[in-house]
């Protein structure tokens, strides 16, 4: 029996020794999402290539995004595909594009889905030609690789000075330059390679996956500059980015300190996260320590995967949470004029967190009361010694209600599904999949199956969308949003990049509560131009685009 | 009776332990010193199941090693034959919350201190738990009568600074940090503390200081004899690899090796041999370390970690050429490692060919080799070039990051000597001593910042 199994076995009789006999479970009104992935023909499963060897990738991969890949106004799924790692020759991996043919029903679109060289991770989604249809960009073990789209669903890889053969993990378009086109930061974990492989052991002295502090060879995160004509710049040790190393995991993208410039956060695995501050979008100094989002409240160096930005407390700031591994908590940290107070501890956050791997994370109003609630996918990266299924990987996610002002508390069914889905969980891709205008998730699983979480929370409140775009078409990616609710004024950003490995609908989705209209919404264009409008009936997708509303009084 | 019946019993310890657990496949896979100590443990509970002591055993060597599932219901099994035994209760809070029950853990540890009210660590305990759970008045209650049982333990004054800052009191904070950084420089985390404190009044410089001394900062100091008592009983190779590592990190080599010895049978695997290996050669025992390579399967032998023992082993008995080559060939192999270009900077340097030296070493800090040791070969490389002004750079750069290391400083002296600068270098002496810099080798140093100033025009001598 292999150790996998044993643990497993021990596991299982652990939980069956003492406890009542499971009854059918009824109509349970407390669940939020409905697993629907087989019968909405997302028939996607991910395959690390584990074959005994445990090569520290096959533990982290499962990429995805959620994208409008043909125009037609719905979302469209791409799934990045693991592979085969295999020393003697550089491996392939099947990635996959599946056309949402409407109400979040798909079909697999062979012209998107590709089979590219090296072992996928994960995907960042941009326009970054301007011609107003997303392009693609994935990371690899191995070389990177842009998708340029060509329209009906066909996606083509093209040379763009972007190919690097490290360790890429997650990935964030963004105008850094404020020149109007879409800049690229790609994060890189290790300095990996077959020959620097290490025998590692977990709790029950078993091979298994390494910890990436073993290894100590951490990578440097790579810069470039969107040059138009389809070609970028490598600029990553000009602007600085590429100066500092770090086992980088999760990025996000956001002005964290008002200057006007987008800064750039890494969450760094086993070491001190990176918040890289643009000074004038040539230049980026990292200040994750200064800033207060390097390490913990404890002073702790933890193990950060998962990122995240948003207005948590309603001070028109962005904060951030990052997830964190089995035995650390989530790390909330509260924007205070540039400096970040981590106030984990009274979020709600820490007791919850803290006994699982979090990697996909999504701060988004669920269940549409105003406040914004956090979904977090789970999975080990070592096997547990008490696992619940035979992945020994595999763990449930975690829901948490939004209470405002950074406070949350679990819903009561774990993950907001009616039966615990338990697998070994890695990207989160956040979006309205089936048109009803609730936010729903697509999950990674490494091994198994994607999962498509539908929201069907019951006495959801009212919604609006908003396509925030430029005069091109494409999304605004970096423009800032206040919105006038009844509760207060509100900050937003339209971001596809946060969460791990992956790429969400970049659409702003408001939960309106009660109200049958959003009054104002003032657009912070990248350049620093705002505009207003609205106001904007609930229940409908708007388009914000510039030009189109009114100039900003301040 | 095999492993799964024993667990069994463990598990429902909630029963009267004398029943006859249902016949199941004895599962594999479990470390084989493990399973034949949870065996015995399980021997004892069954043929005395009303004794607490045995109980209290089963669940020991389960809960250290993190079999925490069963760990927990052996506690409770424990605590219930014995509930005034604080102990039991105790472990089943840790268990508990490494879980992540911490409703559990708190009502255990409810029980400990009801039963044992002058147990500091159960009081710290509970304050992280509260602090945690953000209900910052019972944190602070618990912290405070931690602080009061043992003052000397830095986990109640840094608990009351994380709940200082959280209460945005960056002052009270640093007033409880600064004294405790002076007394436990080493302590990790505290200088973490600090860093926000001092950074969240703004105090930019301290908060650097703060920062670098962390990264210099080692292991937490335990102050938990309970917790120690169960810790004792970890098993398996993983943990045996582990003390034989911090036996051989203080200096202990033949301790090392006494703990490998039961892994003897068990070189086929790789982290067993090189442990062996890595052990070997700090017990002076070279050709051993070459003859267990070079037996070893082929998989085994091309391992980065395996190719480097053996380098530094061809370099022990003075093989130093074969060394640089075997060293080159695995960085042909796995560039990235930054241990293969310090290991041929140093070898080269070795072979008094300073430049290229200082090149490799300089690759790797390029690929975040951030060791003092790296910093101080690539300081004596450039010396060794004739490049003192670059040397003393990379000296002054080391002392940055290692504040608390007297060794950048004793090597500044002796460059600051040769550019002839005898002021400098005395004071720069005087630093290394002041980080406790061993007499014998300030007295060396002097010696040697004489024999310079006697010797005019040294700068350009030989090294």
């Amino acid at each position: 029996m292999s150790p996998a199994r044993a643990a497993a076995a021990l596991g299982a009789l652990a939980l069956g020794a003492c406890g009542p006999p499971r009854s059918d479970p009824g109509p349970d009104p407390g669940a939020w999402f409905e697993e629907s992935a087989a019968a909405r023909g997302l028939d996607f499963a991910h395959h690390s290539g584990h074959d005994g060897s445990f090569w520290m990738p096959e533990i982290m991969a499962g990429g995805a995004a959620l994208l409008d890949a043909d125009g037609d106004g719905d979302l469209d799924a791409y799934l990045v595909q693991g592979g085969r790692l295999d020393p003697a020759r550089v491996g392939t991996s099947a990635h996959a594009l599946f056309e949402n043919r409407g109400e979040g029903r798909f079909a697999r679109a062979a012209g998107g889905s590709a089979t590219l060289p090296g072992y996928g991770m994960g995907v960042a989604v941009g326009d970054v030609d301007e011609d107003g249809d997303p392009d693609l960009f994935v990371t690899h073990v191995g070389p990177n690789a842009l998708l340029q789209n060509r329209g009906a669903l066909r996606l083509e890889p093209v040379e763009a000075g972007l190919e690097d053969g490290g360790w890429g993990t997650s990935a964030a378009f963004l105008d850094a330059e404020r020149d109007g086109d879409l800049d690229l930061v790609v994060v890189n974990y290790l300095d990996w390679s077959f020959a620097g492989e290490l025998p590692c052991l977990n709790d029950l002295s078993q091979r298994d996956y390494c910890s990436p502090k073993n290894y100590r060879t951490p990578a440097r995160s790579l810069f470039y500059v969107n040059e138009g004509g389809g070609r970028f710049r490598d600029a990553s040790e000009a602007s600085g980015i590429g100066t500092k190393r770090g086992n980088g995991l999760g990025v996000a993208v956001g002005d964290v300190d008002a200057n006007g410039w987008l800064d750039v956060f890494v969450a760094n695995d086993g070491m001190a996260n990176h918040l890289w501050k643009n000074q004038d979008g040539q230049r980026f100094v990292e200040q994750g320590l200064l800033a207060g989002c390097g390490v913990d409240a404890s002073g702790q160096e933890k193990a950060g995967m998962g990122v995240v930005l948003a207005d948590l407390d309603r001070d028109l700031d962005l904060d951030l949470l990052v997830c964190n591994l089995a035995g650390e908590t989530d790390s909330l940290y509260l924007n205070e004029q540039g400096y970040f107070v981590d106030r984990t501890a009274l979020s709600g956050l820490a007791p919850v967190s803290r006994p699982f791997t979090r990697f996909g994370v999504g701060l988004h109003d669920f269940d549409q009361d105003g406040e914004l609630d956090l979904f977090e996918a789970n999975g080990r990266v070592q096997a547990a010694t008490s696992p619940r299924t035979s992945d020994v990987y595999a763990e449930e996610n975690l829901l948490f209600r939004g209470l405002g002002a950074g406070r949350f508390t679990e819903v009561e069914r774990r993950g907001g599904v009616r039966e615990p889905l338990v697998a070994t969980s890695r990207a989160a891709a956040f979006g309205d999949v089936d048109g009803d205008g609730a936010v729903d998730v697509l999950v990674v699983n490494r091994d198994g199956p994607a999962h498509l979480l539908l929201n069907r929370r019951p006495g959801r409140g009212s919604w609006v969308l908003l396509a925030v775009r430029e005069s091109s078409g494409r999304d605004a990616l970096g423009a800032t949003l206040e919105l006038a609710l009844p509760s207060g004024p509100e900050r937003r950003e339209v971001a596809s990049a946060s969460s791990y490995l992956a790429s969400s609908d970049p659409r702003v989705h408001v939960g309106l509560g009660a109200a049958r209209e959003l009054a104002r919404v003032t657009v912070r264009w990248v350049d620093g131009v705002r505009e207003v409008f609205g106001p904007l009936a609930a229940e409908r997708v708007h388009e914000l685009r510039r030009g189109q509303g009114l100039p900003a009084q301040d | 009776m095999r492993l799964r019946d024993l667990w069994l019993v463990g598990l429902c310890a909630c029963g009267d332990g004398q029943g006859s657990p249902p016949a199941a496949q004895a599962p594999a896979g479990l470390d084989p010193e493990v399973e034949r100590e949870v065996r015995a443990a399980e021997e004892q509970r069954r043929a005395r199941p009303r004794d607490p002591e045995a109980a209290f055993a089963l669940a020991a060597v389960l809960d250290a090693n993190e079999l925490d599932e069963p760990a927990e219901a052996a506690w409770r099994a424990a605590a219930e034959l014995a509930p005034e035994d604080a102990r039991a209760w105790y472990h089943l809070a840790r268990v508990c919350e490494r879980r992540g029950d911490l409703a559990g853990a708190r009502a255990a540890l409810e029980r400990v201190l009801a039963l044992a009210g002058d147990y500091a660590p159960a009081h710290a305990r509970l304050g992280r738990l509260e602090l945690e759970a953000g209900r910052l008045a019972e944190a602070e209650r618990a912290l405070r009568r931690a602080q009061e049982l043992d003052p000397l333990s830095p986990a109640a004054p840094m608990g009351l600074a994380r709940l200082a800052l959280l209460r945005d009191e960056p002052a009270a904070a640093r007033a409880l940090l600064e004294p405790l950084a002076r007394r436990l420089p080493r302590e990790p985390y505290v200088h973490g503390l600090l860093a926000r404190a001092a950074a969240m009044l703004g105090d930019e410089e301290r908060a650097r200081a703060a920062l670098a001394a962390e990264a210099e900062a080692g292991s937490p100091s335990v102050r938990d004899p309970w917790q120690a008592e169960v810790q004792r009983r970890a098993l398996g190779l993983k943990v045996r690899l582990e003390r034989a590592k911090a036996r051989l990190a203080a200096g202990d080599a033949a301790g090392a090796w006494h703990e490998l010895e039961p892994l003897a049978g068990r070189s086929d695997e790789l982290a067993v041999l090189d442990a062996q290996c890595e052990v070997l050669g700090a017990l002076g025992r070279h050709a051993e370390v070459l003859r267990r390579i070079d037996a070893a399967p082929t998989e085994l032998r091309t391992s980065a970690l395996l190719a480097l023992e053996r380098a530094l082993a061809l370099r022990a008995l003075g093989r130093t050429a074969e060394a640089l080559e075997a060293v080159e060939a695995e960085i042909a192999r796995n560039p990235a490692h930054p241990g293969g270009h310090a290991l041929r900077g140093a070898l080269l340097l070795e072979l008094e060919r300073p430049e290229e030296a200082a090149e490799a070493l300089a690759a790797a800090q390029a690929r975040h080799d951030r060791s003092l040791a790296t910093a101080i070969e690539l300081a004596r490389a450039r010396g060794a070039a004739g490049d003192f002004e670059g040397a003393l750079e990379e000296l002054e750069r080391a002392a940055a990051a290692f504040p608390s290391a007297p060794k950048p400083w004793a090597y500044r002296s002796e460059f600051l000597a040769l550019l002839e600068r005898p002021d400098e270098a005395r004071a720069s002496l005087a630093e290394a001593e002041a980080r406790g810099l061993e007499p014998e080798l300030v007295a060396r140093v002097a010696e040697r910042l004489a024999e310079l100033a006697s010797a005019p025009g040294a700068a350009g001598g030989e090294r």
